[in-house]
């Protein structure tokens, strides 16, 4: 099939696109409604990959957004969203409770006043800005505002005998203990008088992470943002385990999408064993803009350990531009080391057809995206 | 001092030729530095001073007690100020930019940082990851202090003309100024961002 082939209406798609900085889950509510988790905005695209794929189905799909899904508000999973919110402004926003403090209302105010580049805080400030742009009365502030998440919120549930196959997604994190320790974390972030006005860095902490469980029909499916494994059984994976546990003990996703890029502080054995089908299907992002890349081989020998059906979105960072040899000789004289963090948006698109007996999944691959 | 008995010696005056090419405007009208003699000579421009002493100017008064004395000997010396030696150019360096990133800093470590480049020579490349080790890395000790996690920078690679004329490759960073926070601007961040939530909790 090609890439910009549509789902059937009663097909349920997940599609994980990961260029080596940010991630983008796209999933198919069925009947052309779609769901977009986090976005990446790749070089050479003007638009977050969400639009791009959306559009290319040329079936009206952008304008059938349901949800849109802020995990965390990293600069990788969160560049672009504010596109996505002022192109679908009948869309429901949903970003962590932890956020919903005046203190990061104030960092996103700062955000916007620094004279420092884009970053997470920026998008997220730009968001807001969207939100109350368009909500001139207070009934459509009501309707427009952000939808504060944590641990068992129902994000949609469309059990409608008009729609294909019923829907819910329910927020797995993050929890109270969890919101209440990041209150503390983003009140240190605001900077103090005196301070140079620089850009608010990524520094906050993945455990506020949102993480979400999808059921179509009788599919299950884990979304594992970037949450990590705290050790702390107040939250992390810890706490999603033991949320679980409580809620739905019986059921078994056969889809993961691997949190944080596959790295060994966001692996719990636990989450394969209780949450998980043998050998699920399990896609997994390249993240290379960190002090190490991700996954390291090491990560991706101890996933494919877990489940035969591993998936990662591209291959690795891409190859290094060409310039001209003065400045590559100069470049190696004053760079102890050197990278390029983003590539091509590569892309594991997994669809199911819902109503049928047994469903099966049809994986495939885009732009450099490859099984492990 | 009597003006008859004034000697004049002008020293360095003859400069090779790429000296002369280095030099321009008038810093090349006058001499480097200036010897003055109460002396008398013969007329002779003194041999033994060699071609440096070129403009010797001698002024002869025949009889008197100065046609005495050894003309080799300047009794006093005016020197110019070493800067004027080196007021040789008015012409600035000339800087061709080869490259240009905009850089972002992401962390701090002993001994130097990463940063995120976008190069804004060709914006079609990828963002790069770099890290830069001080000891390695042209960076003012001004702008040492800006370095922290968010901070952005230009670095520049470049080749620069000297007024000499002489091409040499350049690599330079340099870290932005921007205004510090004020108590009054966070404490209106705060109400801003205090009245939007506030509008977003009550219609919730």
């Amino acid at each position: 099939m090609r890439r910009s082939d549509p789902p059937a209406v009663d097909e349920f798609e997940i599609s994980v696109i990961g260029p080596g900085r940010g991630e983008c889950v796209i999933v198919h509510l069925g009947d052309n409604h779609w769901c977009v988790v986090d976005s990446c905005v790749p070089r050479r695209l003007a638009e977050p990959v969400a639009i791009e794929y959306l559009n290319s189905f040329q079936n009206g799909a952008l304008a059938g957004v349901e949800l849109i899904v802020a995990t965390h508000w990293h600069d990788d999973h969160i560049r672009g969203l504010a596109s996505i919110v002022s192109k679908v402004p009948t869309a429901s926003f949903f970003c962590s409770n932890a956020l919903n403090t005046d203190n990061f209302f104030a960092l996103a105010e700062t955000a916007s006043a620094t004279i420092q580049g884009a970053s997470g805080v920026e998008e997220f400030s730009a968001i807001l800005g969207i939100i109350t742009d368009n909500a001139s009365t207070r009934q459509a502030r009501r309707l427009a505002s952000p939808k504060w998440v944590v641990e068992n919120r129902s994000l949609v549930r469309s059990i409608q005998p008009s729609r294909s196959f019923p829907v819910t997604i329910t927020a797995l994190s993050p929890s109270d203990g969890t919101v209440r320790r990041a209150y503390q974390e983003i009140a240190n972030l605001l900077p103090r008088a005196g301070e140079a006005q620089r850009r608010i860095p990524s520094i906050s902490p993945n455990h506020t992470s949102i993480v979400l469980w999808i059921e179509a029909g009788p599919l299950r499916a884990l979304l594992g943002a970037d949450l990590e494994h705290t050790g702390n059984p107040g939250d992390g994976w810890m706490a999603v385990v033991g949320c679980h546990q409580s809620h739905r003990e019986s059921q078994r996703a056969s889809f993961i999408k691997v949190p944080h890029h596959g790295s060994a502080n966001g692996d719990y054995p636990s989450v394969w064993t209780r949450m998980l089908t043998p050998d699920p299907l399990a896609v997994v992002t390249p993240f290379n803009a960190g002090a190490n890349r991700l996954p390291l081989p090491s990560d991706l020998e101890r996933l494919a350990g877990r489940t035969n059906n591993l998936y990662c979105t591209a291959p690795g960072p891409g190859k290094v531009p060409t310039r001209d040899s003065v400045v590559e000789k100069t470049m190696r004289s004053q760079l102890a080391g050197r990278r390029v963090i983003d590539g091509q948006p590569g892309h594991v698109r997994t669809r199911w057809s819902v109503n049928v007996e047994n469903p099966q999944a049809t994986v495939e691959v885009f732009h450099g995206a490859y099984r492990v | 001092m009597p003006q008859g008995l004034s000697t004049t010696f002008s020293v360095g005056q003859e400069r090779t030729a790429d000296a002369q090419s280095a030099i321009s405007g008038s810093a090349d009208s006058g001499p480097i530095f200036e010897f003055s003699s109460e002396s008398s000579v013969d007329g002779n421009a003194n041999p033994q001073l060699g071609s440096t002493f070129s403009s010797l100017q001698i002024t002869k008064e025949p009889g008197s007690v100065a046609d005495y004395r050894d003309p080799m000997i300047p009794t006093s010396a005016t020197f110019q100020p070493a800067a004027r030696m080196l007021k040789i150019s008015s012409r600035e360096p000339k800087l061709k930019t080869r490259q240009l990133w905009e850089g972002t800093v992401i962390g701090v470590r002993n001994g130097g940082f990463a940063a995120v480049l976008r190069d804004r020579t060709n914006p079609s490349n990828p963002d790069e990851q770099g890290s830069f080790n001080f000891e390695d890395t042209e960076i003012s000790a001004d702008d040492l202090g800006l370095i922290h996690p968010g901070s952005t920078f230009y670095w520049i690679i470049g080749t620069e003309v000297t007024p000499a004329g002489q091409v040499k490759n350049v690599s330079m960073l340099q870290f932005r100024r921007v205004p510090a926070w004020t108590e009054l601007r966070l404490q209106r961040n705060a109400e801003s961002a205090h009245r939007l939530r506030e509008s977003f909790q009550e219609e919730a």
